[in-house]
This record gives structure tokens, sequence and C-alpha cells, in this order.
């Protein structure tokens, strides 16, 4: 058993040391990977020349293609991650460790919003399929999925912000404050919301028709027992793995919420730095999140195998 | 298929969401040729305006028509989601199927592109892409989208195939010396053709909100109309009113949501476990 163990993780852990090396690669061509002259397609082909002559050394694409692989692996290897065009004091990994904590807390509240909501919808739809107590959930959850958080973000606005006054406006004062949390949570956490619920629907019906369910009732104990200390906990499984995996999807989800809410955070960084043309802070956001997902993936699915064997084929 | 399309038509949700998408296929072809108006026509005596008879959906800060851009919109969307759709679909398919039926290092590279391309989560690497570009074009923005579009198809082809090629009539047509081409193309490809098009389905959903998020993003074709960027535009509007953001999102809203309660329908009558469990 513990071999198996250990010839997943090995295996798990090089797949993931695989797609690192080709997430830096994949980042590092994305300036080659639009068909044309790079300078070209960024600065417009009406530039004037000083202007493509001093980014196309900026970026050392006046030097062969080995060269340039050579600066970035540079760049990575001593953790700056190159310095930013428009402030060349500043490393593209101190302005990452800036924002990066605004982000967190945001996809860490939307977690939690997610997880608050889905669990009952998802229990309630299990309990009784079929009702309508299970139609007014999945109802919810697929209105959830479908809603896009670029619209749901400014009606919560409308209505809570600019009708009913009850929170900030965008753009607060104090990003961290837990009231200016509330509704850019919601916006990002509704999507993940709306899967989660499903998931814990799906998830509950099939551990209830388990054998140990049936030996759990047999014994006589009541339903709503047999549901949360046995259904509920193997049920629950599968579900935080989900939560967990889609960490990332909350990481690029927050770049509409940070734009929608006027908040700081890596999405802010990113865009500020697409519309200043800021190439290394694009790679280097861009890097810093892949490689945060794939890491955080790795790290759900030992922990999956650790708790479920079933998973190490 | 026929037979699964009457199934699914005879039930609310999908029967629903396949009438959503017929209008949106409806505004997308005819869209242009039924605005009531130039959207770019503008009227500084009427900007601003609620609903009314004249202009559906009011109009924008320069009184232009937000009825007429929609319709634009609704072209753009359906253009760019039609054209990578199309792209991803056949090249995944391809690869996919390629991997499943090879097998092998031609498999084991594959599905290495296919993880790293799963290492960027949502838009990331779309906008990432579109970023590189200083002025998105339509075509730009389908390329940024096709980029990973295609990941999707590929799993599932590659999935399907590696159950199909075990089955007793592909086996036999290999032990009558049937060439690997014609085995995928006359015995794979039709019968994992299914789960392929609800695969379709929520891709299609996912690239009308892709191109919708960038758009918004101001990642979008410049000088066109689009509902992401009409959003993106209304919630700049929206402590005078509301309508501005309103219709471009129900708008997105609507068809995703048609995506959805296509591809949940399908997926239901073609997974009897599942539908054991409705």
């Amino acid at each position: 058993m513990s071999s198996g163990l250990g010839s997943y993780l090995l295996r798990r852990g090089f797949t993931s040391m695989v797609a690192l090396v080709g997430v830096c690669l994949l980042v590092f061509f994305l300036i080659h990977l639009i068909p044309g002259d790079p300078v070209d397609n960024m600065l417009g082909e009406m530039a004037p020349a000083v202007e493509r002559t001093r980014l196309r050394e900026a970026l050392h694409l006046d030097k062969p293609l080995s060269t340039q692989l050579g600066y970035f692996v540079k760049s990575i290897s001593d953790g700056t991650l190159g310095h930013s065009f428009r402030n060349a004091d500043r490393s593209v990994t101190s302005l990452i460790i800036e924002a990066f904590p605004y982000t967190l807390w945001l996809a860490l509240a939307a977690m939690l919003v997610a997880l608050v909501l889905a669990l009952p919808l998802g229990i309630a739809s299990a309990l009784r399929p079929g009702t309508w107590v299970d139609g007014l959930s999945m109802t919810t959850s697929l209105l959830g999925v479908s809603v896009p958080n670029m619209w749901l973000g400014p009606m919560l606005l409308v209505a809570f912000s600019i009708h009913l006054a009850w929170f900030p406006g965008p753009a607060p004062n104090d990003p961290s404050a837990p009231a200016a949390l509330v509704l850019p949570a919601i916006t990002l956490g509704t999507a993940l919301m709306a899967m989660l619920s499903r998931m814990t629907r799906a998830s509950l019906l099939e551990v209830m028709g388990e054998d140990y369910i049936r030996t759990a009732r047999a014994k006589g104990l009541s339903a709503t027992a047999v549901v949360l200390k046995h259904g509920f906990r193997n049920a629950l499984i599968p579900v935080i793995t989900v939560v967990g995996l889609q960490f990332g999807a909350l990481m690029s989800g927050a770049i509409i919420t940070e734009k929608v809410f006027g908040r700081p955070g890596l999405g802010t960084l990113l865009m500020r730095a697409i519309t200043t043309r800021d190439y290394p802070v694009i790679q280097g956001t861009v890097l810093f999140i892949a490689v945060l997902y794939v890491l955080v993936n790795l790290v759900v699915d030992l922990t999956y195998s650790l708790v479920d064997p079933r998973i190490r084929r | 298929m026929r037979d699964l399309a009457r199934q699914l038509l005879h039930r609310p949700g999908p029967l629903l969401g396949t009438v959503l998408l017929v209008g949106f296929v409806l505004c997308a072809l005819f869209g242009p040729a039924l605005a009531p108006f130039d959207p770019e026509a503008q009227n500084l005596d009427n900007i601003l305006a609620g609903p009314s008879a004249a202009h559906w959906f009011g109009t924008d800060e320069n009184g232009c028509d937000l009825f007429s851009q929609f319709l634009y919109g609704c072209r753009l969307s359906g253009k760019i989601a039609a054209a990578v759709l199309l792209i991803s679909f056949s090249v995944g398919v391809s690869l996919g199927t390629i991997a499943g039926y090879a097998g092998g290092w031609l498999d084991e590279i594959i599905m290495r592109v296919v993880d790293v391309l799963l290492a960027f989560p949502g838009i990331l690497l779309n906008l990432a892409v579109a970023a590189m570009v200083k002025e998105p074009s339509v075509s730009h923005l389908i390329f940024a989208l096709c980029l990973n579009g295609w990941v999707g198809f590929a799993r599932v082809a590659r999935g399907q195939v590696l159950t199909a090629r075990e089955r007793e009539h592909v086996l036999a047509a290999r032990s009558l010396g049937a060439s690997p081409l014609r085995i995928i193309s006359t015995h794979i490809i039709p019968n994992i053709l299914p789960p392929l098009v609800v695969q379709a389905t929520f891709t299609f959903a996912a690239v009308i909100l892709a191109e919708a998020s960038l758009s918004f993003l101001g990642l979008g074709p410049q000088q066109a109309y689009s509902w992401g960027a009409l959003l993106s535009q209304g919630t700049t509007f929206l402590w005078l009113t509301h309508h501005l953001a309103l219709v471009p999102g129900v708008a997105i809203a609507l068809v995703v949501l048609a995506c959805n309660l296509v591809g949940d329908g399908l997926q239901d009558l073609l997974d009897p476990k599942r539908r054991s469990i409705q």
C-alpha cells in the first residue's frame, strides 16, 4: 500500500514538474505566439521608430531566441521575474507580493460565501430529490453558473450600494474592511456556489446509495443522523477537492471582480500592466498565477489521495 | 441522434434552452438587417434615455440606440463563438482521437500539452495572448480563444476513443485489415459524437463568456459592438442609469443559460446513471 502511495506521489510530482516547465516556456513564448512581428503587434504599425527600437531592446528581441530564453530563465532563477518597464527600481516579484494578499483574501472570502450557500442547497436537494425544494435549489444553481460575474457585480452595486447604501461603492478607501469585501466576495463566489451545490447534491445522492448507508439505516438511526454522520462526511470529500481545484478559477475571476469594484490585487496589477504595455509585469503575473494554480492542484490531489486511497490509480 | 433531439425537446428546460439558442442564432444572422437604427447614429437631445417605443432598450450616453447595438453585438458574439467552436472542435477531436487511438509517446506529448494549457485557469491565457497586441482584431480574439478552446474536446475524445477502440465491432474491423483512418472515421467517430456534442454546448457558453469578459476588460475588437464592451460602458454610467448595464448582461446570461440547459439535458439523456439519480 505504501509503495502504491509512493509511486503515485512520484508520478503526480513528475507530471506537475513537466506542467511547470511547460507553463514557463509558454509564458516565455507569449510574445511570439501571435503571428507577425511582436513589436508591430505590441505598438501598432504607426509607432515611431525610436519607440520600436527601445521596446525591441528592452525585451531583448534584437538578440537570438536562445539569449532571450537565457534572460527569461535568469529572471525566474534570481526570483525577480524581471523589472517593471514603468518603474525600473521595482522587481515584478515585489509588485506581485504587494498585490497578492488583496486577491487572496477576496478568493478566500468568495470560497466561504460559496460553501456557506452551497452546502445547505445541495443537501436540501439530495434529501428530497425531485421535489420543489430540489427544483428551487437546482434552479438557483443553474442561474448561478449562467450569470456572468461582470454583470452580477454591477447589479449588486445598484441594489446594495446605490439604492440601499448597505455597502461601500467601488474603489473603497479600505479594501480589506469586511464591509468592502461582501459584494465582491458574493460576485466572485456565485459561480463556485452554483457548481458546489450541484456537486454536493450528486455526491450525496451517490453516497446515499452505498451499502454502509443501508446498514446505518437498518441499525435504526434517524434519517438526519444517517445523512449528517455517514452520508455528508463522505460526500464532502469530492466537494472539498473541487473547492481546492477551483482556486485557480477564483484567481482569474478576480481579474473581473477587481475591475468592477475598483479593488487592488493581482487582476488590477495585470490590467494596469496591459494598458501601460508593461510586458515584464504581464508575463510575471500570468506566470505567478499559473504556477500557483499548478501547485495548489498538486497539494489538493495529494491530500485527496491520502484521505481517499481509491484515487491512487 | 434524431431520437435524442426529440426526447430532448420534450423536457421543459432543454426546450427553453433550444428556443433561446434559436433566437440568438436568428439575431446573429439577421440582427444588423433588423436593427431599427444605425448603431452609431447619435442624437444628443436624447442621451441615456430609458426604454421607449422608439428605442426599446433605451439610448446610451451619445443618444445611440441600444437595441441596435445589442443586435450588432449578437452578430459579433455569434461569429466569434461559431468560429472558435468550429476550429476547437476540429483540432480537439483530431488530437484527442490520435492520442487515444495511437497511445504511446504521441499520447504522452499531446496530453502534456493539454496539462500545460489547463494550468492557465479561466480566461488568463486568452487575456495574456490578447494583451500582446495593441489593438486586438476579431481574428486575434479567435486565435486567443482557440488556443485552449480545443483542450476540452481533446480530453473528451481521447477518453471516449480509449473505450471505443476496445469494442467488438472495432476489433472486428481491425482484424479484417481496415486502416486506422477508416476505423477512426467510420467506426469510432460516429460512436463518440454524443458526448462531444455535450462538450460543444458547454464550450459555446464558455466562449461567449470568455469573449464578453475580454471585451469587458477592454481587450475585445476595437470599433465593434460587443456585449462585453457595452456592459463595461454601461457600468461607467451605473450611478446615472441602470439599463445600459442591464441589457448586455441579461443577453450574455441568457445565452449561457440556454447552453447550460441544453447541455445538462443532453448529458442526462446520454448518461443513464445520472438519469436514474434525477
